[in-house]
């Protein structure tokens, strides 16, 4: 059975560069361009992981993340974002990782890897 | 009869025999018809009523071929002689057979004629008669038949034999046998099938006494219904005087027996229902004496038995008079009116004391006169108990969950411990005079009156619980009234109470036995007792009987409630001390469920604030960041340039990897476009920073805006032509000319005006209207676009803040900058979903401002935040 994972950025590009990457480590993944989106992917799906941004427009990432937690309060949630100074933010503390971004995916992979196994 | 109506027609073919018996008959003074011929004779005599035709027989011959009747068939009838001749002696024998009743011979003498004729009548008066008798024979005959054969008994006729002579119609549709060969047969034999007498036959009696019988019949029939029958026999003398038939008249009397049984079982059922019935009923006569009693009445008057009650009067006897009933019975006996009466009290002078109700109800005899009247008498004083004890109970329970509701209203302590002397004193709940609370206080292990419910005095206590009892008030209420009349100083109790303290620190006493024991007391004579505090506590409250329950929290003592009835002096009972106990409990139970509640706010508080103190920290230590200017450029753009960059180093490290796989080769070029596409909005971010970072240098010239307008637009043309969006300009004539860098303005301009065309999506209005305000001249861009979110209103122009997926963030901050730099404002008006208006307000008369300050303003130290 392969791990889903939902990724949840604005960027087009780099939505674009997360499925392909992440799909080719052997997981499914779907891409939602804002959290309204991904509310309503996860109204009709489970995810092993969602892999969420946080400066979007709209619903930003870390509100996002608390509607999510509030209606599943396991739900893995990776904070994936170009803000390193959010990891102090109180409410990220919910997150299960916080990944800064960048072009080497090799932690953001690292993560999820620990993460669902 | 006279001569003279005896009517005879004469018929002769010989006139002068005619003549001549006319003669002599007339002179007989008889009357007269005479004729020749058979034809004339007819009609004549079809014509009248004649009593004698005397014919000659030849005529009577052709008469007789005439269909002549002869017949004596009708009341009248003609008698008829025939004359005759020697040789007519054969017509006349055959005259004589058909009736004629006599003949004369001719030569016809005078002597002889008036014999025959004489004759003739008398034999036929003789006749008359006899027809008469037959006729009054028959009608009787018939009469009878009818008569026995329509009547409702059976009718049977038996000779000495008992053979059956003559049996009626009615019998022989009851038998529902064969009755054509009854007759002749013996009536055993017919009846009962037997071949012998009876052995109880009683007709044999009467053909032997000669005296008639009369005895009863039952007779079953095949299908085991019972027919009774009534039967009287009596016997016919011959002229001898023997008896020699018998006649049985058979009723059956089935019906009535039936009814009578009926009546009879009906009756005993009555005087069953009536001697067993739980209710006491009797009757009078109309002057008031008992007629007839049951023996439940008896037993409610205290009589022995039901006769014991006959012959009294209603209206005299002491026991009702006692209750004023003989007054009710009076209306009833005179007036006619019913009368009721419930739970009344009854004392009976045989030492039976009950609660009745009593029913009285006049009885009527003909003509509607009151011939007495009929009562019942019903023992409810069970009933009466029963229910005064279930109607308690209810009051209780309702009391309790009363309580129970309005103390799971509140959280707040006073109002429980209100709530719950209210339970205790209201008179629908447990009904306490007072109650008084004390509040354990754990510190200095001392009770300390808290709060009280009760009057002062029996005046007050009169009034309060009468305007109590007259409202009706619902817990709910009499609390709310309690709330409102709190600040009352002058509640005595409230005063006593307050001066409670009781220090639990004495080794004995009665509230250590009820706070630490969790007994509940029930005190009496206090002053006398052997605890001190309990002759405090006595005399404080000035009471000398109460009961004290602890109030328990958790297995923690919280605190007593004292009760007392010192208005009324009601003794105060186990059971009331044991309800006492419920309400208590109740309200310690939800003095529990406060406390969680309220540790529970507390901790919540706590946590809140907790959270709070370390936002603000974190949002100070934010700010204080942003503040350093290299540090906030470095954050905004470290931001700006990592999503794209993260982009091209994810795509170029892909492309990297799968350079050389030729199945690849397709994704790598799509890869390598997007990471170009990166780039270039790289080198878009970095100009726009550039032009964000570098010192600003104005070049003031007094400058038309409508011109810089409407460059604008010509710049813009391309962009506008592709949508449908449409264009207004209002520009205000004569608009004066400010001091302004032309090209800063133009950037403005393009910078709102694109921002308008993106919020529109290609359709709406786009307004650009000018206007000079005193001495500024504002410019109103407005469009029909999206809107802003409000929350976004305030981070418009902040830098780095931007909504687009592509935006830098940076636009609406330069902007802002430039007309800053120019002593103006930019203001937004928006509402989402409607549209936004951008106001950029210029000074005509540019102030006096530094040029080099209004560089610096446009550095990166200012915050424009407050601008909007």
């Amino acid at each position: 059975m392969k791990k889903r994972i939902l990724v949840v950025d604005d960027e087009k590009n780099l939505r674009i560069l997360y499925e392909e990457e992440l799909k080719a480590e052997g997981y499914g993944v779907d891409v939602a361009d804002s959290a309204d989106m991904a509310f309503r992917l996860l109204d009709e799906n489970t995810y092993d992981v969602i892999v969420l941004d946080i400066q979007m427009p709209g619903m930003n990432g870390l509100e996002a993340m608390g509607h999510i937690l509030h209606k599943n309060r396991k739900q893995t949630i990776i904070l994936n974002t170009a803000y390193s100074q959010f990891k102090d933010d109180f409410e990220s503390w919910s997150a299960d990782a916080y990944v800064v971004k960048s072009g080497d995916l090799t932690e953001l992979k690292d993560k999820i890897r620990e993460l669902v196994g | 009869m006279n001569r003279g109506d005896i009517k005879i027609l004469v018929g002769d073919t010989d006139q002068k025999s005619l003549q001549r018996l006319r003669k002599i008959l007339a002179e007989e003074s008889y009357g007269v018809w005479t004729s020749d011929d058979a034809g004339e004779l007819l009609r004549i005599y079809e014509a009248g009523t004649f009593d004698l035709l005397i014919l000659d027989v030849r005529l009577y011959a052709q008469l007789r071929r005439q269909r002549f009747p002869v017949e004596p068939q009708a009341e009248h009838f003609p008698l008829i002689i025939v004359m005759t001749g020697e040789e007519d002696f054969p017509a006349t024998v055959e005259a004589i057979k058909e009736g004629a009743i006599d003949f004369l011979e001719r030569p016809i003498r005078v002597k002889r004629l008036l014999i025959t004729i004489r004759n003739a009548l008398q034999h036929r008066h003789k006749l008359q008669e006899m027809r008469r008798d037959q006729q009054e024979l028959a009608f009787l005959k018939e009469l009878y038949e009818r008569i026995i054969n329509g009547i409702d008994y059976g009718i049977v006729v038996l000779d000495s034999n008992l053979r059956i002579e003559s049996i009626n119609e009615y019998l022989k549709r009851k038998q529902r046998k064969d009755t054509s060969r009854s007759l002749g047969r013996p009536c055993y034999r017919f009846f009962y099938d037997r071949r012998t007498i009876c052995n109880d036959c009683r007709i044999k009696e009467v053909f032997e006494t000669g005296a008639p019988v009369r005895y009863k019949l039952v007779q079953k029939t095949a299908w085991g219904t019972q027919h009774y029958m009534e039967v009287e026999a009596f016997p016919l003398f011959d002229p001898e005087g023997r008896v020699n038939r018998v006649v049985q008249l058979i009723k059956d009397v089935t019906e009535r027996v039936k009814l009578e049984q009926e009546l009879r079982e009906k009756k005993d059922y009555l005087e069953n229902l009536l001697s067993h019935a739980p209710v006491g009923i009797f009757s009078t006569d109309s002057r008031g004496f008992i007629q007839a009693a049951n023996p439940a009445f008896a037993q409610i008057i205290g009589a022995r038995e039901s006769s014991d009650a006959l012959g009294l009067n209603v209206l005299e006897f002491e026991d009702f008079r006692k209750n004023g009933l003989d007054q009710k019975f009076r209306l009833v006996l005179e007036k006619g009116e019913p009368q009721e009466v419930e739970r009344l009290a009854c004392e009976s002078s045989w030492g039976h004391s009950s609660i009745c109700s009593l029913r009285c109800v006049p009885l009527r005899g003909e003509g509607g006169a009151i011939a007495g009247l009929i009562a019942t008498v019903e023992d409810v004083t069970t009933k009466h108990q029963l229910e005064e004890s279930y109607q308690k109970r209810i009051a209780e329970l309702t009391n309790f969950k009363e309580v129970g509701e309005l103390l799971q209203s509140t959280v707040d302590l006073a109002d429980i411990y209100a709530i719950t002397l209210i339970g205790v004193t209201a008179g629908m709940g447990l009904g306490f005079n007072r109650a008084f609370l004390l509040r354990y206080d754990r510190g200095s292990n001392t009770l300390i009156g808290e709060t009280a419910i009760g009057p002062s005095d029996a005046a007050e206590a009169g009034r309060i619980w009468s305007e109590l009892y007259e409202k009706k008030l619902s817990l709910k209420e009499i609390f709310d009234n309690y709330k409102e009349t709190l600040d009352d100083k002058d509640v005595k109790v409230r005063e006593v109470v307050k001066r409670l303290r009781i220090p639990l620190t004495w080794e004995e006493g009665l509230f250590q036995e009820v706070l630490f024991h969790n007994l509940p007391q029930n005190v009496t004579g206090a002053s006398q007792g052997r605890y001190a505090d309990q002759k405090l506590i006595s005399k404080t409250i000035g009471s000398d009987a109460f009961a004290v329950v602890p109030l328990i929290s958790r297995g923690k003592a919280e605190g007593v409630i004292i009760a007392d009835n010192l208005i009324t002096g009601k003794e105060i009972t186990d059971e009331d001390v044991k309800r006492l106990s419920i309400i208590t409990n109740q309200a310690g139970t939800v003095i529990e469920n406060t406390r969680l509640l309220r540790n529970l706010e507390e901790k919540v508080e706590a946590l809140r604030l907790a959270y709070l103190d370390l936002k603000e920290n974190r949002d100070r230590l934010l700010r204080a960041e942003r503040l350093s200017a290299v540090g906030e450029v470095a954050a905004m753009v470290a931001h700006e340039i990592r999503n794209p960059l993260t982009s091209i180093g994810g795509f170029a490290r892909a492309v990297m990897r799968d350079m050389g796989k030729a199945e690849k080769a397709e994704t790598n070029r799509r890869f390598l476009n997007i990471i170009l596409e990166e780039v270039k909005r790289l080198e878009r971010i970095v100009t726009e920073i550039l032009g964000f970072i570098r010192p600003l240098t104005m070049n003031f010239t007094p400058t038309n805006l409508h011109e810089v307008i409407d460059q604008t637009f010509s710049m813009m043309a391309g962009e506008i032509d592709e949508t449908k969006i449409i264009v207004t300009r209002d520009y205000q004539p004569n608009l004066p000319a400010v001091m302004a860098d032309a090209d800063q303005i133009r950037q403005v301009l393009l910078n709102l005006l694109r921002n308008a065309l993106h919020a529109m999506h290609n359709e709406g209005m786009l307004s650009v209207i000018t206007e000079t305000v005193e001495d500024n001249i504002r410019i109103y861009i407005a469009d029909t676009g999206e809107g802003i979110r409000a929350e976004h209103l305030d981070k418009l122009f902040n830098a780095f803040f931007t909504t687009k997926a592509s935006g830098s963030g940076l636009g609406l901050t330069i902007c802002m900058q430039i007309i800053r730099g120019h002593g103006g404002t930019i203001e937004v008006d928006s509402r989402e979903g409607e549209g936004s208006t951008f106001i950029v307000t210029l000074p005509v008369r540019r102030e006096e401002v530094d040029h080099e300050e209004a560089n610096s303003r446009g550095g990166r130290r200012e915050e424009p935040a407050n601008s909007v």
